[in-house]
This record gives C-alpha cells, sequence and structure tokens, in this order.
C-alpha cells in the first residue's frame, strides 16, 4: 500500500482481488452482517433464519429490486 | 489587509483557550465524515474494477422465489446460442458451521483448466496437480484459516454433507489477505467434491455464465434465453452493477443522515455559543468599534478568524482520516460496510481519493459552519459601543 498519492489518479485497484474474483467467476463480497445484506446482496443470504435447514445450496438469492 | 489578518491571527492566538474546543470537535467531525467517504470510494473502485473481469450474462433457475440448482447440460444448449461466446457452469454455495454459526463460502474450481492454474500462481499459490489431487484438498480464505487455526483444525476440515455423510479435506494453502473483501471467507475445492459437500447432484450445478461477443446483442440474447427456459432469471454485469452502487450508497447515505444530525446539533450549540458571547469578548467588539472599525470590519475580522479555524480542522481531519483508513485499515469504521458478525477480515484499503470527495467533506462542513456563526457575529458587532463600554 503505497503512501504516495495524486488526487483523482491513486494506487491502482487492488490487483489480489480483481485475479481471486477472475478465479471465482462471482462477483462478491464478504460481508458478515445482516445489516443491510438481506436486501441488497449481491452474493446467497447467508440464511440466518432458517439455520437448521441443511440443504445449504438451496439458499435464496436476494437481489435488489 | 495583511495587517488586518495579522491583528485577527494575533487575537486569535490570545483567546486560543477559548477556539480550542471548536477546534478539536470541527477536526474530529471533518475526520469521521472523511473517514466513511474515503471508505466507501475505496471499497466501491476495488469492487467495480473485479466486475469488469465478470461474465456478461447470468442464468439462475428460480422457481417459487427460489434459486434452484439447474442442469449442467444446459451449458452445451446455451453455447449453440448465436452470439454467446462462452458459457460456463458454476459450483458454489454456503456451508454453515452450527456449532459457532459460522458460514464458509465454498466453490467449486476446475483445477485442470489452465487458465485457473495461473491466476492461482499470480496469487502466490503454486499447485502441484498430482499433489492437490492425490487427495481431496481445498485452498482457504485468511479468514477460513485463522478460523481453523483457533480449532486446531491444522491439516484437514471433515464436512458433512446435507445427508450428514463425513468427506475429510485437506487444507492445501491459504488465500493472502489482500483479497479479503472478496475471500475471507472463501473455499476453493474440485468441483465434484464441492459438489458432494453442498448437495449438488452430479449432472447439475449452481448456476451457469455466458459471455457474449457484441455487447449490443445483450438484449436480444436475454430475451432468447428467457423463452428457452422460463422458470430462469437472467442477470446482466449491469445488474450488480446497479446493485454494489445501492449498496454503498444506502450504507453511505444511513451514515451521512447520522452525521447531518450530528452537524446540525453541533452548529446549533456553536450559533448559541456566539450568541451569549463572553463579557471580554464584547468589550473588545466595542473598543474596536470607538476607534473607528467599521461593522463590516469587525465581521471580516472574525470571519478570517473563524475561517482559520475551520480550515485547520478540515485539513487536519483529512489527513487523519487518510491515515485512519488507509494506513491503519480502519478499525471498527470497516464494520458499518463489511459486518464482524462472520469470519474476521483483515482487508486493507487501496488509498483512492477524489476531488468530489474532498469537496463534499467541504460543502458538508465547511460552509454550514461559517453560515452558522455569521448571524450571532452580526448581532455582536451592531451592538452600540458606548453602551457597552459603560
Amino acid at each position: 500500500m503505497g503512501f504516495v498519492f495524486v488526487l483523482g489518479e491513486t494506487n491502482s485497484p487492488n490487483q489480489t482481488l480483481s485475479k481471486l474474483s477472475q478465479l471465482i467467476q462471482i462477483p462478491r463480497i464478504s460481508l458478515s452482517t445482516g445489516f443491510l445484506e438481506e436486501n441488497y446482496s449481491v452474493t446467497p443470504t447467508q440464511n440466518r433464519l432458517y439455520p437448521q435447514m441443511k440443504n445449504y445450496n438451496q439458499m435464496d438469492f436476494v437481489y435488489a429490486q | 489587509m495583511l495587517n488586518r489578518f495579522y491583528f485577527a491571527l494575533l487575537l486569535l492566538y490570545k483567546h486560543k483557550k477559548e477556539h480550542s474546543s471548536v477546534f478539536i470537535i470541527s477536526t474530529f467531525l471533518v475526520f469521521l465524515v472523511s473517514s466513511v467517504l474515503f471508505l466507501s470510494s475505496s471499497m466501491k473502485r476495488d469492487l467495480f474494477a473485479t466486475l469488469e473481469s465478470q461474465a456478461d450474462i447470468t442464468v439462475q433457475k428460480y422457481i417459487g422465489g427460489r434459486v434452484v440448482n439447474l442442469p449442467e447440460q444446459w451449458v452445451d444448449e446455451f453455447l449453440e446460442l448465436p452470439g454467446v461466446s462462452s458459457a460456463s457452469a458454476r459450483v458454489y454455495g454456503e456451508y454453515y458451521y452450527e456449532t459457532k454459526e459460522r458460514h464458509f463460502f465454498i466453490v467449486g474450481i476446475d483445477f485442470f483448466d489452465e487458465n485457473a492454474l495461473k491466476l492461482l500462481d499470480d496469487l502466490g499459490i503454486k499447485i502441484d496437480i498430482d499433489k492437490f489431487l492425490e487427495r481431496d484438498s481445498m485452498i482457504i480464505g485468511s479468514g477460513v484459516k485463522e478460523f481453523f487455526d483457533t480449532f486446531e483444525y491444522k491439516k484437514y476440515y471433515i464436512f458433512r454433507n446435507p445427508q450428514r455423510e463425513k468427506r475429510k479435506v485437506y487444507i492445501y494453502d491459504s488465500l493472502p489477505s489482500e483479497g479479503d473483501l472478496v475471500g475471507s471467507d472463501l473455499i476453493l475445492m474440485e468441483k465434484d467434491v464441492a459438489k458432494e459437500i453442498l448437495g449438488i447432484d452430479a449432472e447439475s450445478v449452481s448456476d451457469i455464465v455466458l459471455n457474449i461477443a457484441n455487447k449490443d446483442e445483450l438484449q436480444t440474447i436475454e430475451n432468447k434465453l428467457a423463452i428457452s427456459h422460463f422458470d430462469t432469471r437472467i442477470i446482466t454485469k449491469q445488474d450488480i452493477k446497479n446493485n454494489y452502487t445501492n449498496l454503498f450508497n444506502y450504507k453511505g447515505g444511513v451514515f451521512l443522515s447520522l452525521y447531518v444530525v450530528v452537524i446540525v446539533t453541533f452548529l446549533l450549540v456553536l450559533f448559541q455559543r456566539y450568541l451569549s458571547i463572553s463579557e471580554n469578548g464584547v468589550k473588545e467588539v466595542a473598543i474596536l468599534r470607538s476607534i473607528g472599525w467599521t461593522i463590516e470590519r469587525i465581521i471580516a475580522m472574525k470571519l478570517i478568524q473563524n475561517g482559520v479555524i475551520i480550515v485547520w480542522a478540515y485539513l487536519l481531519g483529512v489527513i487523519l482520516a487518510y491515515f485512519y483508513v488507509f494506513v491503519f485499515g480502519a478499525p471498527l469504521l470497516k464494520q458499518i460496510f463489511l459486518g464482524g458478525a462472520n469470519l474476521q477480515n483483515m482487508t486493507s484499503f487501496t488509498p483512492y481519493i477524489t476531488f468530489s470527495d474532498l469537496f463534499l467533506i467541504f460543502l458538508f462542513f465547511v460552509v454550514p459552519f461559517l453560515l452558522s456563526i455569521i448571524i450571532p457575529l452580526w448581532k455582536l458587532s451592531v451592538s452600540e459601543p458606548s453602551e457597552v463600554l459603560r
């Protein structure tokens, strides 16, 4: 992480993130609160409501309407 | 003019104790709002950069308001659509660690794909494919690694599939923590292993992503996909971009609305403070008036004094926020955006500041500050000097 920056044209975006994102091919943020993600998630919701449900792959996807 | 400025500074220095509380609170407020804006812009930029490499269209099967797995053979079917340049199946899902109520995000990767191996190599993970496939192996995110270490899963972890059958998967390597924004809770493993742990049939996949050759054909291809299977949901890259924008605007907006409440309170206190200014302050103005200073000149002098305070508070607040966010990784505040309920996220933020952010902070703080003191200053300046001195 660099200290020196020029306004508007600062350090290039995080390369590790780009590579990782290309690798998994899934747009996601590893958010972990239920605060807003419930409404605005671009990843599967974390099934907080039904933790007893065992088939986790069938979780709902909530996209902002 | 320079003399007047010098005199204003001298007075400011003389009454430095009176002004110090305003300076400290102002610095703190600027620091707070700058931190949020810096954090939000930096994350937004990084995440939007990751979107560029994503597929143009995602196709999911959607039944009864829920996303369900879809047959893998749809990949071949979609590839036959004119205009589709590539299609691939994705296998992923969340794995729930019941005892601690934590979630891991499992992604199935094709480790025979040269591109995937190259990307892993770029991430600093050298894959010896024979060794990797000799037994079930996985690559874990840094948050998962820390979690596993805490519970002494140093070499392997035993997953249970939905039928409660055990599957031991060995830890091969871990992802760098710079990628935590995307991969803190990530577990990468062979597609077949991922399918078994997540309870996905061998012939099914989670969803399918498509790339199209000509972006102008996006709408046509969307229509064709919708017609081919009516129970599908089609998500374009633009939809995801809109979601990201909403997410950050919402989170930033919640914080900014709280900030507005705080700043209004502060400005009211400031307004009140200048209205009930000390006897010495009133006397000072009266003396200046009696030696011939005009009302405008007195207001100008007071504005210079407050302007100096606020500009310094602004600069100091912004600099402190820069260090707090980009050097120290915004402890506490990042939880607003990332949350702290699941695995630890050690992400760092790429320094990114725009003029618009700085201007916004200026607009949100310096302008209301000066506006809130101008009326009390005027009231003070127009007081009759002979009466005050008597």
